[in-house]
């Protein structure tokens, strides 16, 4: 607590009291009204004022919100004795905007004015969020003001309170699916045999066959029993590489939230379909998550992505983590501009480890401003030449890459992956 | 918000320099006391520059001293007191309202009206007492003893009621 006096009432003290002298120095009543008038009202400011410690607790707050949602959070106001007009500076984080409070009056965007106080006082605020992330409120700063705004005092209440802000689903209908599949069933049909659904391939009986499994139509043609052999369903493992390596403060940065974006779409979408699920961000540092499944593992996965801020990773040892997060039989989505040379050589490397990779490059074409002179333009042309050839690369190592336009609809790119992944499989036989 | 916080704050630092400097302007002084004046503009006019609050004070304490001057030196005191009063309140409240809009969230709106009834009462009060004290001889001795009896008073309950409440 911190009381404080405003500028005023030091003048009127001090020229009141200036005043007072001064009327009797010259022997006249003007400095003694000016200076009576002063003081009367310095006076009226500090007696009708009281310092009244104020406590403020957030009550409630959302677990969770999505982009663009409103939702409600409770503040508790409690003070010792009568407090007047108090002010609040909420400290909500850049994303949030107070829109609606009952019992306060709100101005800016985090700003409260709650005429009196009283013991305690309960206010109720509408918040909206304008982007993903992690967001917060408080600490929360309080200003109470004495009658006349003679003096004030501020309240600290260091208490935090934060929650995710999920982006905006995408609406993706259609996900790739991986290549291999892991022992948890599912609903992927294996490439190995076993008790399952899809018909595989016929082949002889063999004692201790489920008799269940003899066909016996083949059976009563050919000589001998015949059993189906079937493919099992199965589960897939899917990491998600997202790759945040721009730099800050550009308008690149909004490669990094179409790249959020669509990993948030993708996250829900797969685990929609009960595959495990796992995360690589690639910001500053390289953090993973192994694949797994749960709503607990989930929410980590989503905390972690939502965490990821534009930076530069240091590559030593990225390419060792990054293979031992995304293991066999994971499928690696990568979601990156694909701006590093590095990322280029670590898609690569996973394909090599025999890992199933497919890259969605989010693309930075309209981020770019067109080349005023001759020279530059032909720059460009070869720096888009460059990126050509790194995708001709990795293509021709099997690592589809799909170049999703700002304009498109995310299913595009993963649609044109499909397609490749399919006649690849076709042309490997 | 924040931007429209920063520019009210710089607009009512302008009026208060403005309303001081008008003040000085309508009270015709001899050179001297008009010094005084303007130095206390000056004053007011570069602590709202640097952010010092003892330039508020040193305008109030400059201009009641210039009045003091004035009434010294039996120079006319124009305009009327209770006007003189109103404006330089409004100029306190003009720069106490922009130290106020730099450090912590307010209402703009709220202390620009506070600031004006405060200006009110201030004249008011000047005008009423100026109605009672009118025609009365305050030259003489008996009065000085009750000034200076009452100077002391006022200062003691000034400071009396500054340490109880809190601010100390």
């Amino acid at each position: 607590m911190n009381a404080r006096s405003s500028p005023r009432l030091r003048a009127y003290v001090s020229a009141g009291l200036v005043g007072l002298a001064a009327g009797l120095a010259a022997g006249s009543p003007e400095p003694v009204l000016i200076g009576t008038a002063f003081l009367v009202l310095a006076l009226v400011g500090i007696v009708g004022g009281r310092v009244v410690p104020m406590r403020v607790s957030v009550v409630e707050w959302p677990a969770s919100m999505v982009e663009g949602e409103r939702r409600r959070i409770l503040l508790r106001f409690e003070s010792d004795g009568q407090g007047g007009r108090t002010y609040a500076d909420l400290n909500l984080s850049p994303g949030l905007e107070v829109v609606e409070a009952d019992g306060a009056r709100v101005f800016g965007k985090s700003r409260l004015m709650i005429s009196e106080v009283g013991s305690s006082r309960e206010v109720t605020l509408e918040v909206e969020a304008h982007g993903w992330g992690r967001h917060s409120i408080g600490p929360i700063d309080t200003y109470t003001e004495a009658p006349l705004g003679m003096f004030d005092v501020a309240n600290h209440s260091p208490g935090r309170q934060s929650w995710v802000v999920v982006p905006e689903e995408l609406a993706l209908r259609k996900l790739l699916s991986p290549l291999e599949t892991n022992l948890h069933s599912g609903d992927l049909v294996s490439k190995q045999r076993g008790q399952g659904s899809e018909f595989s391939d016929l082949r002889s009986y063999r004692p201790g066959d489920d008799p269940r499994n003899i066909n016996w139509r083949v059976s009563s043609r050919l000589e001998g029993l015949w059993v189906n052999e079937r493919h099992p369903e199965r589960n897939g493992d899917v990491v998600l590489l997202v790759d945040a390596q721009v730099e800050s403060n550009t308008g690149l940065t909004s490669l990094v939230d179409r790249a959020v974006r669509l990993a948030a779409a993708l996250l829900q979408g797969h685990a929609r379909r009960r595959h495990r699920l796992g995360v690589i961000t690639l910001d500053g540092m390289c953090r993973w998550i192994g694949p797994g499944a749960g709503e607990f593992h989930r929410r980590r996965l989503l905390e972690q992505l939502l965490g990821v801020y534009p930076g530069q990773v240091i590559w030593d040892a990225v390419e060792r983590a990054v293979v031992r997060a995304a293991k066999r039989p994971a499928m690696v989505i990568a979601l990156t501009p694909l701006l590093d040379p590095n990322m280029a050589g670590l898609l690569n490397v996973l394909r090599r480890s025999g890992i199933d990779v497919a890259v969605v490059e989010i693309d930075m074409a309209h981020l770019l401003p067109l080349p005023e002179r001759r020279d530059r333009a032909v720059g460009r042309r070869v720096w888009a030449m460059e990126r050509e050839r790194i995708r001709d690369r990795l293509s021709s190592v099997g690592v589809p890459v799909a170049l999703w336009d700002e304009t498109e609809p995310a299913e595009v790119p993963l649609h044109q992956l499909e397609l490749w992944r399919t006649s690849w499989r076709r042309r490997l036989g | 918000m924040e931007d429209v916080l920063a520019t009210a704050a710089r607009l009512t630092a302008a009026l208060s320099v403005a309303l001081a400097s008008a003040l000085v302007l309508m009270s015709h002084g001899t050179g001297f006391v008009d010094l005084i004046g303007w130095v206390a503009v000056g004053l007011l006019a570069a602590g709202l520059l640097m952010g010092h609050r003892g330039g508020v004070t040193a305008m109030a304490v400059g201009y009641v001293v210039r009045l003091g001057l004035q009434a010294a030196l039996d120079l006319p005191i124009e305009p009327e007191v209770w006007l003189q009063a109103l404006v330089l309140t409004l100029s306190l409240e003009a720069a106490s309202m922009s130290f106020t809009l730099r450090v912590r969230p307010v209402d703009p709106l709220t202390i620009m009206v506070r600031g004006a009834a405060t200006a009110l009462i201030a004249a008011g009060l000047v005008a009423a007492m100026g109605i009672v004290v009118a025609g009365t001889d305050t030259g003489g001795v008996l009065v000085r003893v009750a000034g200076v009896a009452a100077l002391v008073i006022a200062a003691g309950w000034v400071v009396r009621t500054w340490r109880k409440s809190g601010l100390a």
